[in-house]
């Protein structure tokens, strides 16, 4: 009984909205109304406990007089509410018959919802949003899918336009097009990177459909925060089966989490992550890796030997992302440096022997380990090794060569860096144009960083040439007779660090860092 | 008895200078008027523990005894310290969230700015770490944050620049969710949040008088329970929260059962409920709450993919 009176004052009201059998005194009037957002307070509340029956006689109730007193807005509201309740009502119907009745009554309502709206300023996602959803369950894909990209066209400010963006997505797979909709649920994730809906749909469309791609998609999740979700997809994949190369690439994403995870590496076996890893020893692609992965916690054997399934995944991952050797070695680091966070004697030469490991594990040294590495003999005071390490950073220019061929300003950025810092401080000069020299390498690593900024992805922070490898590298200038070029490069460096705000390091650079010669004291002049 | 209206709830977050996203600074006035109403309802929703942020500057630190003046100290430990408070709340708003300097604060975390001294120079780390009550929380899982490399010449002695640096490097760190999971897991899943659960026998839902508005819990949410009753340690693993709508204690959490253990009664099933459960409850003592874990509703108004108001 409900159900029918409800529907014929709905389609009065419709066509009420349309203007239809009043006079325009009543259609103005309806925009005066009090806010809609109070109607319906008790039909709300039964329906947020699932007592349908009394939340649709309510909201019926409430329309009957909004219709009487001409109030559009709330008309519609009051629809919307029918259309959800109908809607809610057909999720639980446990008859196909019950179920298609209660969706199609859902539609009239909705529509009715958005015809009231006609002409008012108030948002139709919602209603479109809810339209689609009803739509998508009756199974008329291509009408849901149009009626969501309506509601995401509609968005504007509208908080949720990455729910209506992720029900796009879904209709956008549901009719063929998984491509666009594998796009449209990054964009969900952009917005809200914790949706997991979307995470776990776009994983599960990466596995069926492009299984090379997922470890591309999972480190751009590492890059978003989203590190637990990337491990966790990574093991699920890997544990499913995947092709040889695939697998190494998601171990590699695996690798990489774990860099970015926290907890003592000592008590690696008893965390989470290794319960999960620890089956896949057996498996006869991956397996070694996982078994290297151990290895490398323990401590025990770091010699690069030692690491064979890493050393032979050196292909980036799709997107240009990191290999399966580099995630190993990031890992290295990062344990590395746990090690030479308590700075005990026995940590330190843990520490080393970890960036040792990481840097020799290829032909190529890794920069991020050996400046690492650089940094640990200058506090040691252990010239001999930085003037090895230095001697061993020509190796360097290969790999600097791929990154300029890449275009990756970063990476430049972090060779020239290091190999600046290692020039330096064993007070090898050079000049412009011989590579293997300090002031060659902190010029590179500035025009790396210039490039860098200019075409840095958004959100992603700046570069900054340390203040102190500027002053290296005016002391160099200096040492070298090039008086001039010392001046006006601190006072190039001083204006950029007051443009950043930063007036002591303006200042610093140029009253000259006496400090830093200090340091470089620690080398003795002449190893070369 | 109809409920009482939604900002009743979110206004009563608001309380001095505690960082409440969900309530304009500016709805002062209705706060106080929806707390009359609330209280004329009878509807006894608790407001959540507050916890304070606090930014410390180890007094060996430079920057204490050579860079920066008292005053600077306390400008970067006020921009800092609020800073701390904001993003706590926009990641563990599950608490109420104060800079330090009030009272009335049941835990506190703290960040503070260190030297590691090394042979070439010093380091600045940031570490955390926490209280609860009077009782230091350490939390070495999480480790030392590098500020500035002993070679990051000159160190800032201009406040605003060290408080953006330190701020830009607490931010890379909260962005990452293993670190909010090992922050989570340390510290605040060991802070009760409320200490009283209600059954709702009918429905077959355990309500935990806290404001759903307040916390915000999205679906994935779990609460835990523990308490103690007929002299037997139980506890209870709570899903499905939401708010509940109807009297009494409109506007509170309500929540399914997902786990149940106390002896004789073990129940494993989602929604799941025995009939002795309310008497049990009811007779119990030493009641706590504790967020396990925590996702935070990103669209308020959404049930499972569809929108509950039109507008």
């Amino acid at each position: 009984m409900h159900r029918t009176a409800g529907l014929a004052i709905a389609l009065a009201l419709v066509a009420a909205a349309a203007g239809l059998g009043q006079g325009p005194a009543a259609t103005e009037a309806a925009t005066e109304k009090a806010p809609a957002a109070a109607v319906a307070e008790s039909g709300r509340a039964a329906l947020a406990q699932g007592a349908y029956e009394e939340a649709r006689a309510d909201f019926e109730r409430e329309l009957a007089a909004a219709e009487q007193r001409g109030d559009r807005a709330a008309v519609s509201d009051l629809l919307f509410y029918l259309g959800l309740t109908e809607q809610q009502r057909a999720g639980l119907a446990t008859a196909d018959p019950e179920r298609q009745r209660l969706l199609e009554e859902s539609v009239r309502f909705y529509r009715g919802a958005l015809e009231a709206r006609s002409g008012l300023e108030q948002p139709l996602g919602p209603t479109l949003n809810n339209l689609g959803r009803v739509y998508a369950d009756l199974g008329w894909n291509d009408a849901a899918r149009d009626i969501l990209k309506r509601a995401l066209d509609e968005a504007g400010n509208d908080p949720r336009r990455p729910l209506y963006a992720k029900g796009y997505a879904r209709q956008l797979v549901a009719t063929g097009n998984w491509r666009e909709g594998a796009t449209w649920y990054r964009t969900v994730l952009e917005a809200w990177p914790q949706d997991a809906e979307a995470h776990e749909a776009l994983v599960a469309l990466y596995r069926e459909r492009a299984p090379e791609e997922l470890p591309g998609y999972l480190w751009w999740l590492i890059e978003r925060g989203q590190v637990d979700s990337a491990q966790a997809a990574a093991i699920t994949a890997l544990k499913k089966g995947v092709t040889q190369e695939v697998g190494a690439w998601l171990l590699g994403v695996v690798a990489g989490t774990l860099a970015e995870q926290y907890g003592a590496p000592d008590r690696f076996e008893e965390s989470s992550a290794w319960k999960e890893l620890a089956p896949l020893r057996t498996n006869e692609s991956i397996g070694p890796g996982v078994s290297e992965l151990e290895r490398l916690y323990a401590g025990r054997d770091l010699r690069p030997d030692s690491y064979r399934w890493w050393k032979m995944y050196s292909r980036l991952a799709p997107g240009e992302k990191p290999s399966p050797s580099q995630a190993f070695r990031q890992l290295a680091v990062a344990i590395g440096r746990w090690h030479e966070r308590g700075a005990t004697p026995v940590g330190l030469a843990l520490a080393e022997r970890y960036f040792v490991l990481a840097n020799r594990l290829e032909p190529e040294p890794d920069p991020v380990a050996m400046f690492e590495l650089a940094d640990l003999y200058v506090q040691a005071g252990r010239t001999e090794d930085l003037k090895r390490l230095s001697e061993q950073s020509r190796a360097l220019f290969g790999g600097k060569g791929k990154a300029y061929q890449r275009g990756d300003w970063h990476a430049v950025f972090d060779f020239h860096r290091a190999l600046g810092l290692l020039y330096g401080m064993t007070e090898n000069w050079g000049n412009s144009s011989t590579p293997d020299s300090a002031i060659f390498q902190i010029e590179h690593a500035q025009t790396a960083a210039e490039k860098y900024n200019r075409e840095r992805p958004a959100g992603t922070k700046p570069l900054a040439v340390p203040p102190q490898l500027v002053a290296l590298l005016g002391y160099g200038y200096e040492e070298t007779g090039r008086a001039d070029d010392a001046q006006s490069l601190k006072a190039e460096a001083a204006a950029e660090y007051r443009k950043m705000g930063d007036k002591k390091a303006a200042e610093w650079i140029l009253s000259g860092p006496s400090s830093f010669k200090e340091k470089l004291a620690v080398v003795p002049p002449g190893v070369y | 008895m109809s409920a009482p209206p939604e900002s009743s709830f979110t206004s009563s977050r608001w309380n001095g200078t505690s960082v409440d996203r969900r309530a304009p600074r500016a709805a002062v006035a209705l706060a106080f008027t929806a707390a009359l109403l609330l209280a004329a309802a009878g509807a006894a929703a608790q407001q959540p523990p507050l916890l304070e942020t606090a930014f410390v500057l180890d007094p060996a630190s430079v920057f204490a005894t050579t860079k920066l003046t008292p005053a600077q100290q306390n400008e970067v430990r006020v921009r800092v310290s609020r800073w701390l408070a904001e993003i706590c709340d926009s990641h563990f708003g599950f608490f109420r969230w104060q800079p330090a300097g009030q009272a009335g604060a049941a835990a506190a975390l703290t960040v503070t700015l260190r030297d590691l001294r090394k042979p070439s120079g010093q380091d600045h780390v940031l570490e955390l770490s926490g209280r609860r009550g009077a009782v230091a929380v350490p939390l070495p899982q999480l480790g030392q944050t590098l500020v500035y490399h002993w070679f990051d010449l000159p160190k800032p002695t201009d406040p605003g620049v060290l408080g953006d640096q330190i701020v830009q490097k607490l931010g890379e760190l909260f962005a990452n969710e293993a670190f909010r999971r090992e922050l989570h897991t340390r510290f605040f899943r060991t802070i009760p949040l409320a200490q009283e659960v209600v059954t709702n026998d009918p429905d077959q839902r355990v309500i935990v008088p806290l404001s759903w508005d307040d916390l915000q819990p999205g679906s994935g949410t779990v609460l835990l329970v523990k308490f103690v009753s007929a002299q037997k340690e139980g506890e209870m693993q709570l899903s499905q929260v939401k708010k509940r709508l109807g009297q009494p204690r409109s506007g509170a959490l309500q929540a399914a059962i997902k786990l149940f253990d106390c002896a004789p009664i073990t129940l494993s099933t989602l929604g799941a409920w025995n009939a002795q459960i309310p008497t049990l409850l009811a007779q119990a003592s030493q009641v706590r709450v504790f967020m396990d874990s925590y996702v935070q509703d990103v669209a308020p108004g959404v049930d499972n993919g569809l929108v509950t108001s039109p507008n």
